[in-house]
C-alpha cells in the first residue's frame, strides 16, 4: 500500500512524458502539408517517378543499349518506333532515364529533336539541362522566353528556375506581363532585399506597384534604408515605427537628422529627456549639436535638480560660462542654497559667477556664510568687489575659526583687504607664523604693526628674532633704533644706528640720515656733499643738504643748497 | 602800487622745489598696456563694462591662441580672465578703456594696478609734501616767514587737512606776528607743544603788567603800565591800558617829583596777511590831554614798510613835559628788510612837534637806522650797527625847545648781541660803544632774561647800561625793566 503510493506518481507521469515526447517529435518530424506539396512539386518538376522499362525492354531489347549509347536522333527514333507499336513511352521518361544515366547533353539533344520537346511541363527539365551542360547562355534564353510567356511555363517553375539561375529580378518582368501571378511574401521579402542591397531603386518602385508595399511592414529595415535611400521621410519615419522598439528612437533620430529636421529633432529629444534613463549628457550634446543651446542648458538644469553629477554639472557651467545670463544665476543661486552636499560645489560656482558685490551679498545671507570655505570665497569676493570693510569682516571670522589650514592662509595671504585693522592684520600675520608659511618678513610686519599701535616693547620683540636671523636686515635695524628711543634706551638707539653705519658703508643718503640722526650733521653734510659733487644738480640731494644746513644752523647756506 | 613795488624790490624771492625730485624712482616709466582679443570673421559682439569688469559676448567662441596671447601681455594687468564658447569675462586691475572693432576687442589697460596707482599718487603726494616742508623749513629759519607762508599756503591747497604742513604755516604766521591766524592753524594742527600753545594762549587775550625803570644824568623815571588785550575777532584785537609815570627831575640841587596817570587804547586790525593798520589813542588824566594815531604797516619782518601819524598824544620822555601837559605830534616813515638770512637793515624817518599847554611847540627831524648781521647762530651772536639821530628845527632858542633843552643828537653804536639758552630761560646780553657826534661816547651793556610759566604765563626782566643819548637822557643811563603777563586764550 505504501510502496504504490509511493511509486504510483512516476508510474504515471513518466510513461505520459515519455509519450507526449513521442507525439511532438513525431509532429515535428511529420512533414506539414506545405512541406508535402512542395516535395511533390519538386518531384513532377523533375519528371516523376520513373516507369519501369519492363515492357518497352520486350518490345525493343536494344532499349538499354540506345539509351546508353545511342545519340540522340537514335533515340528519338526509338521513342517513335516505341510510340507506334502503342507502347507508352514518353519524351520526359527518356530525359529522365537519359539525366539517370549521365548523359545530359544527350537529353538536351533530344528534347530539342522532340515535337513535345518545347511543352510547357517539360521546360523545367530543358532549364535544368541547359544549366547542367553548362549552356548557360541557353539557360538564359529559356528564362528570358519564359518570362515573357513563351511558353507559359508554370509559375512555380520560373520562380525556381529564376533563383537557380540567380535572376529572380526577371520575375518582376514576368510578374508585369501577366506571366505569373501575385508573388508569395517570402518572395516578395526576398526581391525587396536584394533590391534594396544593390540599390536598385527603379525596381523596388515596380516592385511596389506591383506586389504592394505590404513587404514594408515586414520588413522595417529594408524599408527603413529603402527610404532613406529614396529620401522619403515619412515612409522612414512609418518604417522606424515597425522597428523593435529599442531601435525605434535612435532610427527615428537619424532619420530626422538625415532630413536636418532640427525642430522635430528637439522634439524627440525632449521627449526622448522625459524619460527617467535618458543620458541627459549625451541628449544635451545633441540639442547643442542642433544649436539650441538654451534647451540644452534647460534639460542640464532639470537633470541636475534631481541629483547631483559632476560630469554634467561642469558640462553644465561650461555652457553658462563666466558670467550667466540672471536666470541661470538664479538657478545657480537656488542650487546654492539647498542643504544638499552639492551645495558647496553649487555655492563656489555661483560665487565665481555673478558679479562680486551681488555674489558677496548672497554668500553673506547664506547658512554656511561662517564656514571656512564660505569665509575664504568671501575674502576673495570682498577683494575683486574692492571691498576692504566686508574683507575684512570675513578675516576677522575665518581668524577666529580653528587652525587654518596652508592653503586657507595662502588664499587669505593673497586677498588681505587694503586698509587692514592692525589687530586682525596682526592676528593674521601670526596666523600665518603659527601655519610656518611666514618669515621675518611677517615679523618685520608684526613689528610695524606692534610700533604703530603704540607696542614699542612688542615690536622690539620681533624685531630681536629678525635680527637675530639676519643681522644685516636694515629695515630692522632702522625700526628697532625708533623702538629704542620710544622706549628710553638712546644708549641702545645709538647701538643700532651704529650697527646701520657699518651696514652702510660709502656715501649714500641712507648714511647722511643716519649720521644726522647719531648727530653727527657735518659728516652727514660731507657725505651729502660727496654725492652732490658725484650728481650735480640732484634735487634731493640738495633739500637733504638744506635740511642738515637748517639743523647746523646756517639757514642761509640751506638757501643756496636749494636755489641750485 | 609804489609801496608793492618796493616791496617786491626788497623782498626775497621765495624757494621751490620740483616736487617730482621726491618721488621714487620706477612710477614714472611703468606704460599703459594694450592689448587684443580676436575672433572669426564676423562675429557679433556686444561689450558690457561695469568698472573694471568687462562681460564681452559673441556668437562664436573666442579665438583661442587671441585671448592666451592677450593674458600673456597684460598679465599684470588682469586680476582675471575667463571665458567659454560665448562669453569672455575680464577683471582688470583698473579701469579699462574697450574699444571695439570688427571681430576684435582691444583694450587699453592703465599702466598703474590699483594698489600701485594710489601708491604712485601717495609717492607723488608725498615727494610734493616733503619738497615743501622742506623749503618752508628753510625760509622759517632764514628769517623769511612770508616766503614760508606762501609755500605752506600753496602746499596746503593740495591738502587742506595736512597736519604738519598746518604746523608750519602757523609758525611762518607767528613769525608774521599774525597770532590770531596762527593760533588757528595750529589748533587745525592738533598742535600740543609749547611754543604753539604759548601762541593758543596768547590769541585769546593777554593781561599783562610792566614796569621800566630808566635813571640818566637829571631824570629818573619809573614808567608803569597795566594792559589788558583781547581779539574782537580773528583779525581785529583792542587793546586798553592804564600808565602811571613818576619821575624825579633835578636841576640844581633842587628836584621835583611828579606823577601822571593816563588811559590808553588801541586796536590792531589785520586787514590782509601783509596789511596791518593801528590806531591808538590816549588820554591824560585831569590835564585833558588827549590824542591818537594811526600807522599803516605793510609787509612782514622779511620786508616791511610803514607810514604812521599821530596827534596830541601825551609824552613822557622829556622832564619837562610831565609839568607841562608835554605831548606830541609824529609822523613817520620806515622800511626795513632781510637782505640775507644773516644780514638786514631798518631805517625810519620821522618829523615830531614836542608840544606843551603853554602852546610851545618844537620840530625836530629824526632818522633811525640799524644794520644787523648774524655771525653766529646757536648761541645766535649778532653784530649790530646801530644808527640814531635828532635834529632840532631852526629857531631853538624859542619855544618848547628851549623849555625841553632839546639838542641834537647823532648816535653810531656797534654792538654785539648774544641770545642764548639756559634751561626754560632765554636769555640775550648785548654790548657795545656808541660815539655821539655832538660829543660823548660810552659804553653800552645790557641783559635780558624772559622766562615762560607753564603756557601762560611769561615774566620778563631786563636791566643794563646805555650811552645812547636820548631826549630827556642826553648821556650815559641805567635801565631796568620787569614784566609779567598772563596769556588768557583757551588751551586745547
Amino acid at each position: 500500500m505504501t510502496s504504490v503510493a509511493r511509486r504510483s506518481p512516476w508510474a504515471v507521469t513518466v510513461p505520459a512524458i515519455v509519450a507526449a515526447a513521442s507525439i511532438g517529435v513525431g509532429l515535428i518530424l511529420i512533414p506539414d502539408r506545405e512541406e508535402v506539396l512542395a516535395a511533390a512539386r519538386h518531384r513532377s518538376a523533375m519528371g516523376g517517378p520513373a516507369v519501369g522499362p519492363s515492357v518497352p525492354v520486350a518490345v525493343r531489347p536494344d532499349l538499354e543499349a540506345v539509351l546508353a549509347q545511342g545519340d540522340a536522333p537514335a533515340i528519338a527514333a526509338l521513342i517513335e518506333d516505341l510510340q507506334k507499336q502503342g507502347i507508352v513511352f514518353t519524351t520526359r521518361q527518356v530525359v529522365q532515364d537519359l539525366r539517370a544515366l549521365g548523359r545530359s547533353k544527350v537529353a538536351l539533344s533530344l528534347l530539342a529533336l522532340r515535337a513535345d520537346g518545347q511543352d510547357p511541363d517539360l521546360w523545367r527539365v530543358g532549364f535544368e539541362l541547359a544549366r547542367e551542360t553548362g549552356n548557360a547562355s541557353l539557360a538564359h534564353q529559356m528564362l528570358d522566353a519564359a518570362v515573357r510567356g513563351d511558353p507559359a511555363v508554370p509559375a512555380p517553375d520560373l520562380i525556381e528556375a529564376a533563383f537557380a539561375a540567380s535572376r529572380p529580378e526577371v520575375l518582376l518582368a514576368a510578374r508585369a506581363k501577366g506571366v505569373v501571378p501575385a508573388l508569395p511574401p517570402r518572395i516578395v521579402d526576398d526581391l525587396a532585399n536584394r533590391f534594396v542591397n544593390k540599390a536598385d531603386m527603379a525596381s523596388l518602385d515596380v516592385l511596389d506597384r506591383l506586389e504592394g508595399t505590404s513587404w514594408h511592414t515586414r520588413l522595417p529595415w529594408t524599408a527603413y534604408n529603402l527610404a532613406l535611400k529614396r529620401r522619403d521621410k515619412s515612409a522612414a519615419l512609418a518604417a522606424a515605427a515597425l522597428l523593435p522598439r529599442d531601435e525605434q528612437g535612435p532610427a527615428r533620430e537619424h532619420v530626422l537628422d538625415a532630413f536636418g529636421d532640427r525642430e522635430a529633432l528637439r522634439g524627440l529629444i525632449l521627449d526622448q529627456a522625459g524619460a527617467s534613463e535618458a543620458d541627459t549628457g549625451r541628449l544635451a550634446e545633441r540639442l547643442l549639436g542642433l544649436g539650441f543651446r538654451g534647451d540644452a542648458i534647460a534639460l542640464l538644469q532639470r537633470r541636475l535638480e534631481h541629483g547631483y553629477s559632476s560630469k554634467l554639472a561642469d558640462r553644465l557651467l561650461f555652457l553658462l560660462g563666466p558670467r550667466p545670463a540672471p536666470a541661470d544665476l538664479e538657478w545657480l543661486a537656488a542650487r546654492a542654497s539647498g542643504a544638499a552636499s552639492a551645495a558647496v560645489f553649487w555655492l563656489t560656482a555661483y560665487a565665481q559667477r555673478d558679479s562680486a558685490p551681488r555674489a558677496l551679498s548672497f554668500l553673506e545671507q547664506h547658512p554656511l556664510a561662517q564656514t571656512q570655505d564660505v569665509l575664504l570665497m568671501r575674502l576673495t569676493l570682498a577683494r575683486s568687489a574692492r571691498d576692504p570693510v566686508r574683507g575684512a569682516n570675513a578675516l576677522a571670522h575665518l581668524l577666529g575659526s580653528p587652525a587654518l589650514s596652508a592653503q586657507a592662509v595662502r588664499t587669505i595671504d593673497a586677498n588681505l583687504p587694503s586698509g587692514l585693522d592692525r589687530r586682525l592684520r596682526a592676528r593674521f600675520l601670526e596666523a600665518k607664523l603659527a601655519a610656518g608659511l611666514g618669515g621675518d618678513k611677517d615679523r618685520l610686519a608684526l613689528a610695524w604693526n606692534a610700533w604703530d599701535s603704540k607696542r614699542p616693547a612688542e615690536a622690539a620683540g620681533w624685531l630681536e628674532i629678525v635680527l637675530a636671523n639676519n643681522r644685516e636686515a636694515k629695515d630692522a635695524w632702522w625700526l628697532m633704533a625708533d623702538v629704542q628711543e620710544r622706549l628710553g634706551r638712546p644708549d641702545r638707539m645709538r647701538a643700532c644706528l651704529e650697527q646701520l653705519l657699518v651696514l652702510s658703508p660709502g656715501s649714500s643718503l641712507e648714511r647722511a640720515r643716519l649720521l644726522d640722526r647719531l648727530g653727527r650733521r657735518r659728516e652727514a653734510l660731507q657725505v651729502i656733499a660727496a654725492l652732490r659733487a658725484r650728481n650735480p644738480g640732484d634735487a634731493l640731494l640738495s633739500a637733504e643738504s638744506a635740511r642738515l644746513r637748517v639743523a647746523l644752523g646756517e639757514p642761509g647756506k640751506a638757501r643756496r643748497d636749494l636755489r641750485q | 602800487m609804489t609801496i608793492a613795488a618796493a616791496l617786491a624790490l626788497l623782498g626775497a624771492r621765495a624757494l621751490s622745489i620740483d616736487p617730482a625730485i621726491f618721488a621714487e624712482d620706477g612710477v614714472s616709466d611703468r606704460h599703459d598696456v594694450v592689448a587684443v582679443m580676436a575672433w572669426p570673421a564676423g562675429t557679433h559682439l556686444t561689450l558690457h563694462q561695469t568698472g573694471a569688469e568687462l562681460v564681452i559676448r559673441s556668437d562664436r567662441p573666442v579665438i583661442e591662441s587671441s585671448i592666451r596671447q592677450f593674458a600673456d601681455v597684460a598679465s599684470l594687468q588682469i586680476e582675471d580672465l575667463r571665458w567659454n564658447d560665448n562669453t569672455v569675462l575680464l577683471r582688470a586691475v583698473s579701469i579699462p578703456t574697450a574699444v571695439v572693432r570688427a571681430d576684435s576687442v582691444e583694450l587699453t589697460l592703465p599702466a598703474t594696478v590699483e594698489g600701485v596707482a594710489s601708491a604712485g599718487n601717495d609717492d607723488a603726494r608725498q615727494a610734493t609734501r616733503a619738497a615743501a616742508m622742506t623749503a618752508i623749513a628753510v625760509e622759517l629759519a632764514a628769517g623769511y616767514p612770508t616766503n614760508a607762508r606762501r609755500l605752506a599756503q600753496g602746499a596746503l591747497a593740495g591738502a587742506p587737512r595736512d597736519r604738519e604742513l598746518l604746523r608750519l604755516l602757523a609758525d611762518a604766521e607767528t613769525a608774521e606776528a599774525n597770532i590770531g591766524a596762527a593760533a588757528r592753524h595750529y589748533r587745525e594742527a592738533g598742535a600740543d607743544d609749547h611754543s604753539a600753545r604759548q601762541v593758543i594762549a596768547r590769541a585769546g587775550g593777554i593781561i599783562g603788567a610792566e614796569s621800566l625803570f630808566r635813571s640818566g644824568s637829571h631824570l629818573t623815571q619809573v614808567d608803569s603800565r597795566a594792559t589788558l588785550e583781547t581779539p574782537v575777532s580773528d583779525r581785529v584785537r583792542l587793546k586798553l591800558g592804564v600808565r602811571q609815570v613818576i619821575e624825579n627831575a633835578s636841576s640844581g640841587n633842587s628836584s621835583l617829583v611828579t606823577g601822571a596817570y593816563t588811559a590808553e587804547v588801541s586796536a590792531s586790525w589785520r586787514a590782509a596777511p601783509l596789511l596791518q593798520i593801528d590806531f591808538s589813542g590816549a588820554s591824560w588824566i585831569d590835564e585833558g590831554v588827549t590824542g591818537g594815531g594811526a600807522r599803516v604797516t605793510w609787509g612782514s619782518p622779511q620786508a616791511q614798510l610803514f607810514v604812521a601819524y599821530s596827534a596830541g598824544l601825551p609824552d613822557f620822555s622829556i622832564a619837562g613835559q610831565i609839568r607841562n601837559r608835554g605831548y606830541l605830534n609824529q609822523l613817520r616813515l620806515g622800511a626795513g628788510s632781510r637782505l640775507t638770512s644773516g644780514l638786514s637793515w631798518r631805517l625810519e624817518g620821522g618829523l615830531r612837534t614836542y608840544g606843551l599847554r603853554n602852546l610851545a611847540t618844537a620840530q625836530t627831524l629824526s632818522v633811525e637806522g640799524g644794520l644787523d648781521l648774524v655771525v653766529l647762530r646757536r648761541p645766535t651772536v649778532t653784530l649790530a650797527y646801530r644808527f640814531d639821530g635828532e635834529y632840532v628845527s631852526a629857531d631853538r632858542a624859542n619855544g618848547a625847545a628851549a623849555l625841553l633843552a632839546l639838542a641834537d643828537r647823532e648816535n653810531h653804536s656797534v654792538l654785539v648781541y648774544i641770545d642764548g639758552r639756559a634751561g626754560p630761560v632765554g636769555l640775550t646780553a648785548g654790548a657795545g660803544w656808541t660815539v655821539n657826534r655832538y660829543g660823548g661816547e660810552g659804553p653800552n651793556l645790557s641783559l635780558a632774561a624772559a622766562l615762560p610759566v607753564g603756557d601762560r604765563w611769561l615774566v620778563e626782566a631786563s636791566s643794563g647800561l646805555s650811552s645812547i643819548s636820548r631826549p630827556g637822557f642826553p648821556g650815559r643811563q641805567v635801565f631796568g625793566r620787569l614784566g609779567l603777563r598772563r596769556s588768557l586764550g583757551d588751551l586745547p
